[in-house]
């Protein structure tokens, strides 16, 4: 695989261009979530946001696995959220139950999601996909996934930047955008290059990085795409956040 | 005190009945797979299984021809992907399976917990998921007349479950992550419990914060070491991660599915005969001190 040069001192550096892009949708999601909250965190991407997120961003947030692993230093990749690495690294093991109570009760600030499909609306489908010859392939389905859209006081989906991935419907409504009572539900989607917000309802770019035009974004989307008259082009992730995510997506 | 130690063999031909609702405990740590591969090998068949997220020891009950039904939140290898098995026996019509998500999974046990027929909550009200589970109904709250789900008890026949020590009368002490092991456990009717140690109960005594399943509720304590194999048992052993890994190619079609369950259970008499098979070292690799 590709790697790129990110560090030509005496100790010289190289990281693939997936982990570049993961960290670079990952690093853009976590600009959407601001010190001392409380993060209930999905597995995949989602993850190496909350590592981010805890490293460089938002030092002081905490951390929940739905398997119910409480205040969690998310130090390498876990494969899954009950994962032997982070539940070491944990502080309170409580139950499944107990994590999700606390979404209820409305003390979860930021859900963080992937998916295999998001729609212009804001819905996610991680159950089944329709295949163009008209065949439909299951996937493992939503876990936590419909839960934490409809009960966290926001949530904020990260996703790898495939246009088969961003599409005006989605084949199945895994996780309605139709929160619960005032909660905000998915209130926008990180990728490697932008954030659209769902502040309208609808997928509007509001955030790009200084090294990629809006041209660049509609052509790599399937989706009927706006453009906020308030875009805001911000930085790259720097070297040393790069290096990181990708130390931390080789340890698992 | 009644001393409830016996082998998988009795455990599994006593307690568990063909056509039973089985909960299975564990999730991504302490997976009762010394239990799960005995139910293969005595050929239990019609379970109804009953999980949040359903790791790949479903693969094993299905493949085996165990499973009539499935209900849970998620089904696959995590971390990894897609359950080849679940996938083809549920488009053969040979699995009935029910898709739901895990917080209302874990209601619905804990509801059966607790004695009451239903648990309200706001989930599922929409989307695709919404209105496909037979036992969640719209209610009206009594309280602010809105509309809410009311998830329906589970209450399971039997609960299968691993932890790393007990004494003999099932004082069961399980820490780690802990899933929906202790609600699911609690909701069914009785609990067969393999461990990694069978101690004295005045050791129990010393550390009764420990004890997460009541002995009234178990009915057989299983000594067997290494019993969550190949996943993880916290303090006690790492996942073999190479197992997981290589899983989705060893179950990729129906042939390779059956040399799986073959060179894992049908050519062995008991776990630790499978246990014996296994790479020298491996085991020794995988224990907790050593990562």
């Amino acid at each position: 695989m590709k790697r790129k040069v990110v560090n030509e001192g005496a100790q010289k550096q190289t990281i693939s261009d997936d982990s570049i892009s993961q960290a670079r949708a990952a690093f853009m999601a976590s600009s959407e979530i601001s010190d001392c909250k409380t993060i209930f965190v999905g597995i995949g991407l989602p993850c190496l946001v909350a590592h981010i997120t805890q490293n460089y961003t938002s030092p002081n947030c905490h951390l929940v696995f739905e398997s119910g692993l409480m205040e969690v230093i998310c130090k390498t990749q876990p494969l899954s959220t009950a994962s032997a690495n982070i539940a070491k690294a944990s502080k309170m093991h409580g139950s499944m139950l107990d994590v999700f109570s606390m979404l209820q009760r409305g003390e979860i600030d930021v859900g963080l999601l992937s998916a295999a499909q998001i729609d212009v609306n804001g819905n996610l489908n991680s159950s089944k996909l329709n295949t163009k010859s008209g065949k439909t392939i299951s996937l493992p389905g939503s876990g936590g996934a419909h839960d934490i859209s409809v009960l966290a006081n926001k949530v904020v989906v990260v996703m790898p930047s495939d246009p088969r991935r961003f599409v005006n419907n989605v084949n199945f409504i895994t996780s309605p955008n139709i929160p619960y009572g005032n909660r905000k539900g998915v209130v926008g989607v990180a990728m490697p290059d932008a954030y659209f917000s769902f502040k309208t309802g609808k997928a509007v770019l509001q955030k790009i990085y200084s090294d990629r035009t809006t041209e660049e974004i509609r052509s790599s989307l399937n989706w009927d795409m706006e453009i906020s008259s308030t875009l805001e082009r911000i930085n790259p992730p720097s070297n040393r956040i790069l290096e990181g995510a990708d130390i931390f997506l080789q340890n698992n | 005190m009644v001393d409830k130690i016996m082998t998988a063999q009795q455990a599994v031909k006593k307690y568990i009945n063909n056509s039973d609702m089985v909960f299975v405990g564990g999730f991504g740590h302490a997976i009762p797979f010394s239990i799960a591969q005995e139910i293969v090998r005595q050929k239990k068949h019609g379970l109804h299984l009953i999980k949040t997220g359903a790791d790949i020891v479903f693969d094993m009950l299905v493949a085996g021809g165990c499973a009539q039904g499935l209900t849970c939140g998620w089904y696959g290898n995590p971390g990894m992907g897609m359950s080849n098995v679940i996938r083809q026996e549920v488009e053969s019509g040979t699995l009935e399976l029910t898709e739901s998500t895990n917080f209302s999974m874990m209601l619905r046990l804990h509801a059966g917990k607790l004695g009451v027929p239903f648990i309200p909550s706001p989930i599922l009200s929409n989307g695709d998921l919404a209105h496909t589970v037979s036992e969640i109904k719209s209610i009206t709250c009594p309280f602010t007349n809105a509309e809410i789900q009311a998830h329906g008890s589970l209450n399971p026949d039997v609960a299968i479950v691993h932890a790393q020590r007990s004494d003999v009368n099932g004082n069961v002490q399980l820490w780690g992550s802990i899933g929906d092991t202790v609600d699911g456990c609690e909701a069914s009717k009785k609990i067969i419990c393999s461990v990694e140690e069978i101690c004295q109960d005045d050791e129990i005594s010393l550390t009764p914060h420990l004890t997460k399943l009541p002995a009234h509720k178990v009915v057989a304590v299983i000594k067997q070491p290494f019993g969550a194999y190949p996943s993880y048992l916290h303090s006690f052993y790492q996942r073999d991660e190479k197992y997981y890994a290589d899983h989705s190619n060893n179950t990729k079609d129906a042939l390779k599915t059956e040399e799986w369950l073959q060179s894992t259970i049908y050519n062995h008499n008991d776990f630790n005969s499978y246990l014996h098979s296994l790479p020298e070292d491996l085991l020794k690799k995988l224990e907790w001190n050593n990562s």
